[in-house]
C-alpha cells in the first residue's frame, strides 16, 4: 500500500516535471523564434543563448526525475 | 585568425588528469550493482534492462556463437582484482566495462590530436580533411565559448581544459554507437567525475580573478542587508554545488534515456512475441539512433559551454 503511493508520486511527479520543463522551454522556444524573425542576422548567437536557457531548464527538470526515481526504486 | 591555437601546450596533462580522476570514482562505485545475481537462463524484462544499462565486470567482445553472438572477458582476469579496505570500507577499482571504454576515448582523443598538434606546428595550415574537421571544432571551442564567454586574455588559459572535456565526453558518446559499444557517460561516476573536474577549475578561476579571500567573501553579492546573510550565505554555497550536480545528471540522463528508448523499441519485438513488430521497431531504433548521434554532440558542446559559463560567471564582476 505504502509502495503504491510511492508509485503513484513518482508517475504523477514525472509528468508534472515534463509539464513544467515543457512550459519553460516553450517560453525559450517562442522568444528565440521572435528574436530570430526580428534580427536574423544575430541568429547564432540568440541560438546559442537558448541551448543555455532550454539546459538550465532541462538540469531543473532532472533533479525532479533524480526524485522521483529514488521514490520509484525505493 | 588561425595563427595560434595553444593545442599543444597542456591538453596532455589535462586528459591524464581527468582520466586518472574518472578512472578513479568510476569503479567502486558501482562495485556494489554488478554483484547482481546472474539468472540461469532467460533473463526477465527487468533483469536484462538492468543488464543493458548498467555497468559489467567483463567486456563482450563478437564472437559467432550460434545464441550469444558474444564472448565475456572477464576483466578483473585481464588486469587483476583491485580491491582494499579504506577506513572499513571496501574499494574495488577492478577496471569495468564503462571504465574500458573510458580509456578507449581518451586514447582516441590522444591518437587524433597529438599528431594534429605537432603537424600544425610544422604548416600552420590543416593538412588533411579530418584535420580540418578537427580545427573547426577546436576554433569553435577556442572562439565561441572560450572567448566569448570568459574574455579575450583570460579565456585562452581555460582552452586546453575545455577542448579536453569536450572531445573526451563527446568520444565517449560516440562509442556507444558502434555495435558492442556502451556509453561511459551513461554511469554516474564517470560524469560525477568530469564534472567534479570543472567545479574544481571553476573555484581556481574564480579565486585567481578576485584573491582567494576576495573570491570567497564576493560569494554573496555586495549591498545585501546584513539580516539576510544567514539566508543568502547557505543559498550561495548550496548554488556551488548545485552546478557541478546539474553537469552530472544531465549529461548521465541524456545518455541513458537514449538507452532506455531503444532497449524498449527492441523490446517490444520480445513483448508481442512476434517477429512482424521488427521491421517497424528497427525503423524506430535507427531514428533514436541518429537522434543520439545528434545528442552526443549536443552533450559534449553542453557541457562544455556551460562549464565555460561558469568559468565566466565565477571570474567576472558580480
Amino acid at each position: 500500500m505504502d509502495l503504491g503511493f510511492a508509485y503513484l508520486a513518482a508517475g504523477l511527479g514525472a509528468g508534472l516535471t515534463a509539464i513544467g520543463a515543457a512550459y519553460g522551454i516553450s517560453l525559450i522556444g517562442a522568444a528565440a523564434m521572435e528574436g530570430t524573425a526580428r534580427q536574423p542576422s544575430s541568429a547564432g548567437d540568440i541560438r546559442t543563448s537558448m541551448i543555455i536557457g532550454a539546459a538550465l531548464i532541462e538540469g531543473v527538470a532532472l533533479f525532479a526525475v533524480v526524485v522521483t526515481v529514488i521514490l520509484a526504486v525505493k | 585568425m588561425l595563427a595560434h591555437i595553444s593545442l599543444k601546450k597542456r591538453p596532455l596533462g589535462g586528459a591524464l588528469a581527468a582520466l586518472m580522476l574518472a578512472g578513479l570514482l568510476t569503479a567502486p562505485a558501482l562495485a556494489a550493482e554488478t554483484e547482481a545475481p546472474k539468472p540461469a537462463e532467460q533473463p526477465t524484462f527487468t533483469e536484462a534492462l538492468w543488464t543493458f544499462l548498467l555497468d559489467a565486470d567483463y567486456l563482450p567482445i563478437p564472437w559467432p556463437h550460434a545464441e550469444t553472438w558474444q564472448r565475456k572477458i572477464d576483466l578483473s582476469r585481464v588486469f587483476g582484482e583491485l580491491k582494499f579496505e579504506i577506513a572499513g570500507y571496501e574499494i574495488n577499482l577492478t577496471p569495468t566495462k564503462h571504465t574500458v571504454f573510458l580509456w578507449l576515448s581518451a586514447l582516441l582523443c590522444l591518437v587524433l590530436f597529438i599528431p594534429a598538434s605537432k603537424k600544425y606546428d610544422e604548416k600552420h595550415v590543416p593538412s588533411s580533411r579530418g584535420a580540418n574537421f578537427l580545427e573547426a571544432l577546436v576554433l569553435f571551442i577556442r572562439n565561441d565559448m572560450a572567448i566569448a564567454n570568459i574574455g579575450k586574455k583570460e579565456g585562452l588559459r581555460y582552452v586546453p581544459f575545455l577542448l579536453t572535456v569536450f572531445f573526451l565526453i563527446l568520444f565517449m558518446n560516440l562509442l556507444s554507437l558502434i555495435p558492442y559499444g556502451t556509453a561511459a557517460t551513461a554511469n554516474l561516476a564517470v560524469t560525477g567525475a568530469l564534472a567534479f573536474a570543472s567545479f574544481i577549475v571553476i573555484q581556481i578561476a574564480g579565486m585567481r580573478a578576485h584573491g582567494t579571500v576576495g573570491y570567497w567573501t564576493g560569494l554573496v553579492p555586495s549591498g545585501v542587508p546584513w539580516f539576510l546573510y544567514p539566508i543568502m550565505i547557505p543559498i550561495e554555497i548550496m548554488g556551488l554545488f548545485t552546478k557541478p550536480f546539474a553537469l552530472t545528471v544531465r549529461l548521465f540522463a541524456n545518455m541513458t534515456a537514449g538507452k532506455v528508448v531503444i532497449f524498449s523499441l527492441i523490446g517490444l519485438i520480445f513483448l508481442f512475441e512476434t517477429a512482424a513488430v521488427s521491421p517497424i521497431s528497427v525503423a524506430f531504433t535507427l531514428f533514436i539512433m541518429v537522434l543520439k548521434l545528434f545528442v552526443s554532440f549536443l552533450q559534449a558542446f553542453i557541457f562544455t559551454m556551460l562549464t565555460s559559463l561558469f568559468i565566466g560567471m565565477a571570474s567576472h564582476d558580480h
